[in-house]
């Protein structure tokens, strides 16, 4: 086992890190506890609470028949349930490791979001923070932890951006250095503020000597303050990335192939923004991008109106559930079959899910009880659905997982122990515990 | 019905739920005037929330103090506020000893920019030792002497040798500063990096944020890019991160370092008219850095222009000076304190 410095030292020989500091000073340094699979996650979030019994858990047995209009078929060689509003995942369903006995989320939206992304240490830090935090950036030229918002021109069918329930708290750095918060992007068009410049990169790069000559005084007088050489190696960053992050977010060729417009399904209405963010998501795991959430749209309701996940009623289930799923079912179906194609697939964790499960007292109500996930790619055995819950598909009661635990293990799959990761003292709560069921 | 209506209705059933009086709305003129019987009925005891939920109150639960500090708890009567106040400063009592520590640590934190206990929200077992003890415990004695007096407990610590120590290191002990031997150099907050730039803007002070914020443009940015802490957290300490953002904000953003830099020239040249270069450096130096240049400084300048004018092939005194600004503005020692 290395231990930090060691780490530090030899990556910054092999010239990984020796290009600076990065997207931050913080997040830039690999904690490594082992080796993990996984170097990067793409997290669909559906925004309202999904209900688990029409997507991912048939329920053994219904009370209210109008509420459930969708069947189920057994799929693949692994025969797992899944409704038939997946048609294109049905024929991933060898690729998925469902979870269907999640717990501990919280009942309300709002604090459902924060809990969801935040809730396993008392630092408030979210998910990707801690991913970041830990592992280091891939790409110092790139943000390493994105959320990916907004509709492709031409989208006539979504109804808003897509948002994370629990608005920046979700997606902060809670008690880590505010530079691991998520990079907001709203614009699909024009990603990240700052980028163009009107100067030319002879006098840009002049310009840059000149600050590192003028600031060397400052510098020489407190070698010991480790600031303020990252500051300047920041400012390198910053003259780097807006050459990187344009590249990165320029999808323009692969738009052309009509194979890649298929595989997302960039040109029917309900995939177009979807697709194309899924896209760009993975163009950024390529890139060496930690983390990359991608919040699901609202949707017209067939029987009128506009619905998220958030359905509770008869007509949210019957008008609203499908077009959800149409909207995220090809394109997540076709990212697994890109990632794959890429070489990409071992060490993507792709996860779908959301704040909350439904169920219980008034049959479509917000549940933190039970809920499911499900992942797929590195790190995740496939083809299994882990736990279960009764017979009314309401509470987890077989092998639980908790929103911590949950946590825990995707932190372990990407090589960290929650047990041992710490910022200031301050880590995970004691209760986590890594699922090694569904572990590969 | 209209939505305002069944939202009405629904706060009426709440009430009615609970139990408990509705607002009393009745606009009074004068707004400055406290008028108790304004004061909603219901500041008090409150209630459970199941699952948090608004809608569904359950028992009431009677307001106290935390009982492990033992003594005498008071009755609570009104709002309470007093009586915690009152409870918290109590003399020779543990919580007032705990609140003395925690404020003169918080104080030391806010004028030096680390506290004498690293973890200011845990002074207790969970929380990091501190180096010097005997300083916090001091520092709060004489604070309760004092009356709670902040404005001593601040008198005290910045005519301290400690507060008037340099920042240079000198030797190679205690890296961390964990002595307080020197002064910690420090990144200024978002406000205080507003109000430089909105006065080297303007060549004036501004009297307030509202005022200030209206004169850079893009004065939402600096709260993005400086880690202003949003409303919604409770922080016990800022911090100051180091982003590309940040560089790209600076280098890129027209109405920011850019504009401050072009306005400063053109007041500078519309002030000194036909001065020769050093003369406009000087000037320059002092907007920005509050000092003269040094002879280092000065030379440094003339050549930044000869090398401008090698690259762009072209003299121009008004563009060489206005990105000369810019660096001036990009450097470390606007936005550090040493």
């Amino acid at each position: 086992m290395i231990n930090r410095r060691q780490f530090l030292k030899s990556t910054t020989a092999s010239g990984i890190l020796a290009t600076g500091s990065g997207w931050a000073n913080a997040g830039t340094e690999s904690l490594l506890h082992h080796p993990g699979k996984v170097k990067s996650v793409i997290f669909y979030y559906c925004r309202g609470g999904p209900a688990q019994g029409h997507t991912f858990d048939p329920p053994k047995e219904i009370e209210n028949p109008d509420l459930h209009p969708f069947k189920f078929q057994q799929c693949g060689q692994s025969g797992l349930e899944i409704s038939e509003l997946f048609p294109h995942l049905q024929k991933r369903a060898d690729d998925l490791c469902l979870i269907r006995s999640g717990y501990g989320a919280k009942a309300t939206h709002a604090e459902g979001g924060v809990h969801v992304f935040t809730g396993a240490s008392s630092l408030g830090a979210s998910l990707g923070a801690w991913m970041l935090y830990g592992m280091g950036s891939g790409n110092p030229d790139l943000p390493g932890y994105v959320l990916l918002t907004g509709r492709v021109e031409g989208d006539k069918w979504a109804l808003d951006d897509g948002a994370v329930h629990g608005g920046p708290r979700a997606i902060g750095a809670g008690g880590l250095p505010p530079s691991l918060q998520a990079q907001v992007i709203r614009d699909l068009e024009k990603p990240i503020a700052n980028l163009g410049t009107m100067d030319s990169k002879e006098i840009q790069q002049r310009w840059l000597k000149e600050l590192a000559a003028m600031n060397s005084e400052f510098t020489k007088r407190h070698p010991n303050v480790d600031e303020l050489s990252s500051r300047i190696e920041s400012y390198q960053t910053a003259y780097r990335m807006q050459t990187a992050a344009p590249e990165a977010f320029d999808i323009s060729k692969e738009v052309e192939n009509s194979q890649m417009r298929k595989r997302y399904g960039l040109d029917p209405q309900p995939t177009r923004s979807t697709g194309t963010k899924l896209l760009l998501a993975r163009r950024l795991v390529e890139r060496g991008v930690r983390f990359v959430l991608v919040p699901s749209m609202r949707t017209p309701n067939l029987e009128g109106g506009s619905v998220d996940w958030d359905t509770h009623t008869a007509t949210t289930v019957r008008g609203g559930i499908p077009n959800l799923c149409r909207a995220c079912d090809h394109p997540l179906a076709g990212l697994i079959e890109d990632l794959k194609e890429r070489g990409l697939y071992d060490q993507t964790l792709v996860i779908w899910g959301g704040e909350m499960g439904r169920g219980g007292a008034g049959f479509m109500n917000h549940n933190g009880n039970g809920f499911t996930w499900w992942m797929a790619g590195g790190g995740v055995k496939p083809g299994i659905a882990w736990g279960a819950t009764d017979e009314l598909g309401y509470t987890a009661v077989e092998n639980p997982v908790h929103v911590r635990d949950l946590h825990a293990t995707i932190l372990w799959m990407c090589g960290l122990d929650h047990h041992k990761l710490k910022h200031n003292g301050v880590g995970f709560d004691d209760s986590c515990q890594v699922v090694r069921g569904i572990l590969s | 019905m209209t939505l305002a209506g069944t939202q009405s209705l629904r706060n009426q059933n709440i009430r009615e739920k609970c139990g408990l009086e509705p607002y009393r709305l009745e606009a009074k003129a004068d707004k400055r005037q406290f008028y108790p019987e304004l004061v909603p009925a219901f500041v008090g005891d409150s209630r459970l929330l199941k699952r948090g939920d608004v809608l569904y109150p359950d028992k009431r639960i009677a307001r106290g103090f935390p009982e492990f500090f033992g003594g005498e708890l008071p009755e609570l009567e009104g709002s309470g506020r007093l009586h915690l106040a009152n409870w918290l400063t109590e003399s020779e009592s543990i919580q007032s000893a705990l609140l003395a520590r925690a404020f003169v640590n918080r104080a030391w934190q806010n004028l030096f920019g680390e506290a004498l206990c690293r973890t200011p929200k845990e002074l207790g077992r969970l929380g990091e030792t501190p180096e010097m003890p005997e300083l916090i415990d001091g520092l709060a004695a004489r604070f309760v002497k004092s009356g709670w007096s902040v404005k001593s407990l601040i008198r005290e610590i910045v005519m301290s040798d400690a507060y008037q120590q340099s920042s240079v290191m000198s030797g190679d002990k205690d890296a961390q500063n964990r002595y307080f031997a020197r002064q910690n150099v420090r990144r200024l907050q978002t406000e205080p990096i507003l109000n430089v730039l909105a006065s080297i803007r303007r060549g004036k002070r501004f009297v307030s944020p509202a005022e200030r914020d209206s004169e850079l443009l893009g004065a939402i940015h600096y709260a993005k890019h400086f880690d202003s802490p949003t409303t919604d957290d409770l922080i016990e300490r800022r911090t100051a991160s180091i982003t590309p953002s940040q560089a790209l904000f600076l280098m890129n953003e027209p109405t920011a370092a850019r504009q401050v830099a072009g306005d400063l020239t053109r007041r500078i040249l519309n002030q000194s008219g036909k001065a020769d270069f050093t003369e406009m450096l000087s000037k320059v130096y002092q907007s920005v850095l509050q000092r003269p240049p040094t002879e280092q400084e000065i030379e440094f300048a003339e050549g930044f222009v000869q090398r401008r004018r090698k690259q762009t092939g072209a003299e121009n005194r008004v563009e060489e000076m206005k990105e000369f600004v810019h660096l001036l503005l990009c450097g470390n020692e606007v936005i550090y304190l040493e």
